[in-house]
């Protein structure tokens, strides 16, 4: 049970810089995630903290202890790899005996601990079978009993669901929450799965291409978007082109260059907003509504350009101007048909504003706006 | 990888890994205490001779077993013999290693043996001791020196064995191509011996000491344009092989109808196999003795004087006329001895060598100008010898179609196509023809320059394919 | 993808060619700037532990001593004249027709006269000869080793299970009576001819093979096999999803095959291609045989043999400048296939089953073109064992299609009552033994470090564990002499041959034979997930531990393979057998007494055969352990 601290850590491959000058605190017993699309640099970090590469430049701290040059072998930390790895000459009781043997824990314990764990992952009786006789989420819970029995100071997870349906991922996750909490160990967890790094997390860092856009608690993350990445990549974003014209405190109005209005909020405590600023106003689908509510709504006339029943709500893809129609999610009572002409109506609450300057993904954004980018 | 069948084939792995670890190991154990256990009598208890030889196993094992019965080993107190027999070119290195220190010299023949007298490896046989037994060996035969003195008369080697040379034949491929008879060394450059797939085996010069022999020998016979002229035409008839051995075997598989070869495995390949035949050249006999001697590094210089007394004593000299051997030996007393009374065959043979004329032959002359010979041969036969053979062949096609008419103008194309090639010295910058003189004179150049001896053959063998493509394209056809 | 055959694919294969080798030559001048060796101890000290560089150290001081420092004794006259620095052998080499064609190629490749069909090949120089017979060998021993990989990858039929091993019978060889043997075979009287010309007059001609022609069709039927197992080990690990995908898309057949498989299989088919290619251009033994026709000893390796002594008995420089030649030969075709093939990671990692392998049942039609594909390759390829196993059983043969007294066991009794025969036979199993225990705790860890380990000049390394089979043997052999026989130092210790050759010998089967474990253990790294290894030293192992512990077991049958064909050419080695065999007679290994046995007056080769035959039977022993134990797992004997 131990805090982590990276400090500056960077490292490179060649001309690459996999992780930038990376700054995180993590706090004892936290369940501490990773997010990010392949190649931000999240496996990179991971990697570092389980000694598996040295950093070119900054440093790892457990606690108070400078762990930068320590080998992997030393570290006592927990790792359960997106394949699993888990040994396939080796029963599943010797592939979670493995750290204790080295630990030179007499037999007997050995044996109590190991089927102990195995208990706890629901996987009891199973020590004698071999890898090969094991299902994908068995497997799984094997690595993570072996990386649990050493009980180990650091926790550290490698996409360990992508390999399982998503029912099973639905569920294992639940587990691992379950069981980081019993044990209350610090855990650093890496997924490219948000809804997952949502449910269970205590706290998330949002990485890109080596970069860190936003360390916040799930919540947070979700409703407080600091940045157009984050904005983008958490949940799905609809995004409007507009420039600021009026800036009151927290509240922020833009207008779109075919005179639409929009009056939103800015999540951030440190820029300023001025008048005539380049800016895009970043709306969630399921935020929309069509029916007219009470006050402290925009109003966007539309037409409707595609609709799709799901069951749950009708995904619209509506015109409000623009070169790029809106993304919304509108309730499945909503009488609606394509090409209909209604208003959609968005509270300030949900307009969140994010300047353009200074932002390394407003290009991104903008191309995208314009349909030279894909949509994600 | 499919790791099902991995780990049910696991186990097998591990049982079979385990097997082979604990045979290997007690092979291991068994190999060392076998190794450091030779058979015989431990050496504290005598002398050990040790002996560098050319010899193959089976005679190191007969005249082991022989010797050691005899009084003479017993007299001279010695117990047990070592062989060892590296590659000739090793022969130096291993006399003066400090591990070496061989104390006698035994077989290889005489290019070999006279080559460690000019590097000073051999000592004197002198003594009376020595004297009397290398009495008893003839000083020549069929004209041929069996022994070797130093300037002062002293002997330095002395032949134990004698071989001479002809031809091996397979009857059924000389059938079967319908090629004449070789009775004399000359008949091998008729063109009825052509053949697009060759007939003859000889023996590349640099890398068989008994057929260079051959060459040197017909190079004498006949004079030195004369011979190499006989040389060329020879080789235009033939496959060249890279030993005496090969050329053997060459005959034994039937590749070839004659090879030239030494007599004991040719009378050896006769009794073996029914379909070879071995033919003594006539007028044409070349004998060879292959030598024994004491080199420098001698320690037991008595018990290596009891072991040649043994060698050159009848008991010994009958040795080589076992079955397993079939050898010459240089003591006709060899044919008296109960061994010997079973070998008329063999007796015939010698007779037959002996009585043969012999072809009148210079060593000293040979040894003034053999590395230029042995290279030359090398250069213009071995390494050119695709124009040779394509050259050869179109002119004896021609010919055969009318060999009366045309027999002028063979003659003269095949002068031409056989004589000696001019270069331009590569040191000297002159146009020098390969004459006995030149032979001679960059004889020692071509030993001990490498870069002379390179370049030089080099220029030998362009100017050779010249030459047979020149004789090639005037032959018309 | 697409696929080599096509011309874009070969296209996108070479495309940059020209800047690649500009831009890898240019990288060279690295070497010159003291930043590239702090990077490299940095690199150094951050992925090597302790372990790992005592493995590396040993690796490096074996091949120092034991091949490196003998090479140099021999290999040093070439750039010298006259006791300087010097080029002129290079250039001797290069002004003569004999080397290099100055006068341009001669000679017809086909030809008939009379009766007579003559196969020959054109001579253009032995350095182009070499390469040339190299190339021919490989593309001719790739196309039959990929046709049967695939029969006995991806179908199902009667027979397999004997066809396993038989496929690798050619791979023996049995130097000396093979040759023998061969020209009885397919010599102008031999048993083909006789069969085919005299007595069933099926051929019009009678058919000569002659000069290269005959020399790359015996090298073909000895190395297709080598193809054969590193294309086989790569069509089963190709993860049949893949192809499945394919089929959905609608490719079938060939056109799946061309596309789909092929590609995938690429690594393993170049693996035994380049192999084949090395061993092709240094393989003196099939030269010999053929030596009596004069284009044949037109080729490097055989000019190497013939040259090497000088009169005075020292090296004649021209023999090492060709065998520098030889070596770049090798090293150029070694490094162009490592860096320009994909090397892709095959690392397969099993997520929670098993994959079935794909084979099909043959329809008829497919089942008579396999039969008799399979039915013909055999035929010739098992022709020179068969020849072999004739002469061991017989006294003489003549031009009868079958020896005449076949089959008689005297032979065996006159050879096994000399006991240097026994001593020698095993005086080979020992070496040969010793020698892969060396093999594998070295090669291993060589492997391990070229696989893992991402330092500057590794590449390094991975050449100079390879290059040993580049090099000619004679050249190795006489390396052992000087070094070890003249140098003061070594004259008072076991490395002296004339003391004891055994440590030499072993040594030196050690050296010559280590590149096959390395590389079949390098590709069975290759296709082992490097997480297995993290897992464990993430629960604490140090180096040695995963090594012993996980590494070792999980490419334990990759090492296994490879060792065992070290194995099998270990027993069959020959040059530096003959040149230290003769200087400590009673240790010498059993080629040294076949040799002798050749060269008895009274034995011949008769004799030899038997020796020749038991070699062979020890050597299929080794190899139908190896195939019991792996099944069909013998993919990862040869791999890059």
């Amino acid at each position: 049970m131990v805090t982590i601290d990276l400090k500056e850590l960077t490292k490179r491959f060649g001309e690459v810089v996999a992780c930038d000058h990376i700054d995180l605190h993590i706090n004892d017993g936290e369940l501490f995630t990773l997010l990010g699309p392949s190649g931000c640099g999240k496996t990179t970090i991971l990697r570092c903290v389980a000694g598996f590469y040295t950093p070119e430049e900054g440093q790892v701290f457990f606690g108070e202890t400078d762990m930068t040059r320590v080998p992997p072998n030393n570290r006592n930390t927990g790792m359960v790899f997106q394949n699993y790895a888990i040994w396939p000459h080796m029963k599943v009781f010797d592939n979670v005996a493995f750290g204790l043997k080295i630990r030179k824990i007499p037999k007997d314990e050995i044996r109590k601990k190991v089927l102990d764990i195995l208990e706890l992952v629901r996987l009891g009786g199973m020590e004698n079978r071999t890898p090969f006789q094991l299902s994908g989420g068995q497997q799984q819970r094997v690595a993570l009993a072996r990386a649990l029995v050493i009980e180990p100071r650091v926790l550290l997870f490698d996409e360990p669901l992508s390999n399982l349906d998503a029912k099973l991922r639905v569920e294992m996750r639940h587990e691992i929450k379950r069981i980081q909490k019993e044990f209350g160990i610090t855990t650093i967890y890496v997924t490219h799965d948000q809804e997952e790094a949502l449910s269970i997390s205590d706290r998330i860092a949002v990485m890109e291409l080596g970069h860190i856009r936003q360390v916040d608690s799930p919540k947070d993350i979700y409703e407080e978007p600091q940045n157009l990445f984050v904005a983008d990549f958490i949940g799905s974003c609809t995004f409007l082109h507009g420039t600021i014209t009026s800036a009151n405190g927290k509240k922020i109005t833009i207008e779109t260059s075919w005179g639409q209005q929009l009056h939103g909020r800015t999540t951030r405590n440190d820029l300023t907003f001025s008048k005539g600023e380049e800016a895009f106003a970043a709306i969630r689908p399921e935020d929309f509504r069509v029916r007219e509510p009470k006050a402290d709504f925009n109003k966007l006339s539309s037409t409707i350009e595609s609709l799709v029943f799901t069951g749950r709500y009708y995904q619209v893809y509506a015109d409000v101007g623009g070169t790029h129609p809106v993304k919304a999610e509108l309730a499945a009572d909503s009488e609606i048909k394509v090409k209909d002409k209604r208003d959609l109506f968005i509270s300030y609450r949900d307009v969140i504003i994010l300047k353009a300057e200074g932002d390394p993904f407003a290009d991104r954004i903008r191309s995208l706006l314009e349909g030279k980018a894909e949509a994600d | 990888m499919s790791d099902v069948a991995q780990t049910s084939s696991r186990k097998k792995l591990y049982a079979i890994v385990a097997i082979v670890i604990i045979v290997g190991a007690s092979g291991a154990v068994a190999g060392w205490w076998i190794l450091t256990h030779p058979p015989g009598p431990p050496p504290e208890q005598g002398i050990t001779l040790k002996i560098i030889t050319r010899h193959d196993t089976a005679i190191w094992n007969v005249f082991r077993d022989s010797f050691l019965a005899s009084d003479l080993a017993a007299d001279a107190n010695v117990v047990a013999l070592d062989f060892i027999s590296p590659l000739a070119p090793q022969w130096q290195d291993v006399i003066l290693n400090p591990a070496g220190l061989p104390d006698v010299a035994w077989g290889g023949g005489p290019t070999l043996f006279d080559e460690l007298i000019s590097a000073g490896l051999l000592v004197k046989m002198n003594g009376t001791y020595m004297e009397d037994v290398i009495a008893r060996v003839p000083d020549e035969i069929a004209g041929a020196d069996m022994k070797r003195n130093d300037t002062d008369g002293d002997i330095l080697w002395c032949a134990a064995a004698i071989s001479s040379f002809g031809f091996t034949v397979n009857n059924q491929t000389w059938a079967a191509k319908s090629l004449p008879w070789p009775s004399a060394w000359e008949n091998l450059t008729s063109p009825g011996f052509y053949h697009p797939t060759a007939t003859i085996a000889m023996g590349n010069a640099p890398a068989t000491t008994s057929n260079t022999r051959i060459y040197e020998i017909i190079a004498q016979k006949f004079g030195w344009d004369l011979g190499w002229d006989t040389i060329v035409r020879m080789g235009g008839n033939s496959k060249i092989y890279g030993g005496s051995v090969q050329t053997q075997t060459a005959v034994e598989t039937g590749e070839v109808a004659v090879g030239m070869t030494i007599d004991f495995y040719g009378y050896t390949s006769m009794y073996k196999y029914s379909f070879c035949q071995y033919v003594v050249p006539q007028n044409g006999s070349i004998v060879n003795g292959d030598p024994i001697a004491i080199p420098v590094t001698c320690q037991h210089r008595e018990a290596a004087e009891a072991f040649i007394d043994f060698v050159l004593s009848p008991e010994g000299q009958s040795q080589w006329l076992r079955t397993t051997i079939n050898r010459m030996p240089v003591m006709e007393e060899a044919f008296d001895t109960p061994i010997g009374e079973t070998r008329d065959d063999l007796y015939t043979f010698y007779n037959a060598t002996i009585e043969n004329i012999g072809i009148p032959f210079d060593d000293n002359l040979v040894l003034s100008y053999e590395w230029s010979f042995i290279h030359y041969f090398e250069s213009v036969i071995t390494n050119a010898h695709s124009a040779l053979r394509s050259a050869w062949g179109k002119l004896v096609n021609w010919y055969l179609v009318d060999p009366v008419g045309r027999q002028a103008q063979f003659d003269t194309w095949a002068a031409q196509l056989g004589a000696t090639v001019t270069i331009t010295d590569p040191y000297t910058l002159t146009a020098e023809k390969f004459t006995e003189a030149y032979a001679q004179s960059i004889n020692m150049l071509i030993r001990g320059d490498d870069v002379f001896r390179e370049s030089i053959k080099s220029l030998w063998t362009s100017a050779a394919i010249a030459q047979y493509n020149t004789v090639e394209i005037a032959v018309p056809g | 993808m697409a696929s080599i055959l096509s011309k874009e694919g070969f296209k996108l294969r070479f495309s940059g060619f020209s800047n690649r080798t500009r831009d890898w030559i240019l990288s060279g001048r690295k070497f010159f700037h003291f930043e590239y060796y702090k990077e490299l101890l940095h690199q150094f000290r951050s992925q090597m532990g302790v372990f790992s560089s005592i493995q590396l150290a040993a690796v490096i001081l074996v091949f120092i001593f034991f091949m490196v420092l003998p090479l140099l004794a021999v290999i040093g006259s070439a750039f010298t004249a006259n006791g300087v620095f010097s080029l002129i052998w290079f250039r001797i080499i290069f002004t003569d027709p004999r080397f290099w064609p100055v006068n341009g190629c001669t000679g017809v490749p086909i030809q008939i006269v009379g009766d007579y069909l003559y196969i020959r090949g054109v001579d253009c120089g032995a350095i182009i000869n070499s390469i040339y017979v190299g190339l021919s060998t490989t593309l001719i021993s790739t196309l039959i080793g990929v046709t049967l990989a695939f029969f006995m990858a991806r179908y199902d039929f009667h027979g397999k299970s004997i066809l396993r091993i038989l496929i690798l019978v050619p791979i023996l060889s049995t130097p000396f009576v093979s040759a023998i043997a061969i020209q009885k075979i397919f010599g102008e009287f031999g048993m083909l001819n006789l069969l085919f010309y005299d007595i069933l007059r099926i051929l019009p001609f009678r058919v000569i093979f002659e000069g290269l022609a005959a020399v790359i069709l015996v090298q073909s039927l000895h190395f297709f096999s080598l193809v054969y197992l590193s294309t086989y080990a790569a069509f089963l690990a190709i993860d049949p999803s893949l192809e499945e995908q394919g089929e959905n898309m609608g490719a079938k057949g060939f056109g799946l095959f061309r596309k789909i498989t092929l590609p995938l299989a690429l690594p393993g088919i170049e693996a035994g291609a380049i192999l084949t290619f090395i061993l092709s251009v240094e393989d003196l033994g099939t030269l010999i045989v053929f030596e009596s026709d004069p284009v044949v000893r037109r080729t490097i390796t055989y000019q190497v043999y013939s040259l090497i002594f000088a009169p005075t008995g020292a090296i004649n420089p021209i023999a090492p400048a060709l065998s520098v030649i030889l070596l770049l030969i090798a090293m150029i075709g070694f490094l162009l296939i490592r860096r320009y093939m994909s090397l892709r990671h095959y690392a397969m990692m099993s997520k929670g089953g098993t994959w079935n392998p794909r084979l099909n049942k043959p329809k008829w039609w497919q089942y008579i073109a396999i039969y008799g594909f399979i039915g013909v390759v055999l035929f010739f390829a098992l022709l020179t064992p068969l020849g072999i196993l004739f002469l061991a059983f017989s006294t003489e043969w003549g031009t009868t299609v079958i020896p005449v007294n076949f089959p008689t066991v005297i032979n065996f009794f006159q050879v096994f009552t000399d006991p240097l025969v026994l001593q020698s036979i095993f005086n080979s199993l020992f070496y040969s033994t010793v020698a892969i225990i060396l093999i594998v705790v070295l090669a291993t860890g060589a492997a391990y470090i070229v696989a893992r380990k991402n330092l500057p000049g590794i590449g390094g390394l991975d050449l100079l564990v390879t290059i040993p089979i580049a090099l000619p043997g004679i050249v190795i052999a006489m390396g052992y002499f000087l070094f070890f026989v003249r140098i003061p130092l070594f004259a008072s210790s076991i490395l002296n041959p004339l003391i004891t050759a055994m440590p030499l010998l072993i040594l030196a089967f050690t050296i010559r034979k280590f590149p096959f474990t390395v590389r079949s253990t390098f590709a069975g790294l290759q296709q082992t997930n490097v997480e297995y290894e993290e897992a464990a030293e993430n629960l604490g192992a140090s180096r040695a531990r995963v090594f012993a512990g996980i590494v070792i077991p999980l490419v334990a049958v990759s090492v296994l393979s490879g060792a065992m064909m070290s194995f099998v050419y270990c027993m069959s080695e020959v040059s530096v057998s003959l040149v230290l065999g003769g200087v400590n007679p009673s240790q010498a290994p059993l080629t040294w007494k076949m040799a002798d046995i050749l060269y008895q007056v009274a034995a011949g080769s008769h004799h030899a055969a038997v020796l020749g035959l038991l070699l062979m039977i020890i050597q299929i022993i080794i190899i139908t352990i190896v195939n019991v134990v792996l099944k069909s797992r013998t993919e990862s004997m040869v791999g890059l």
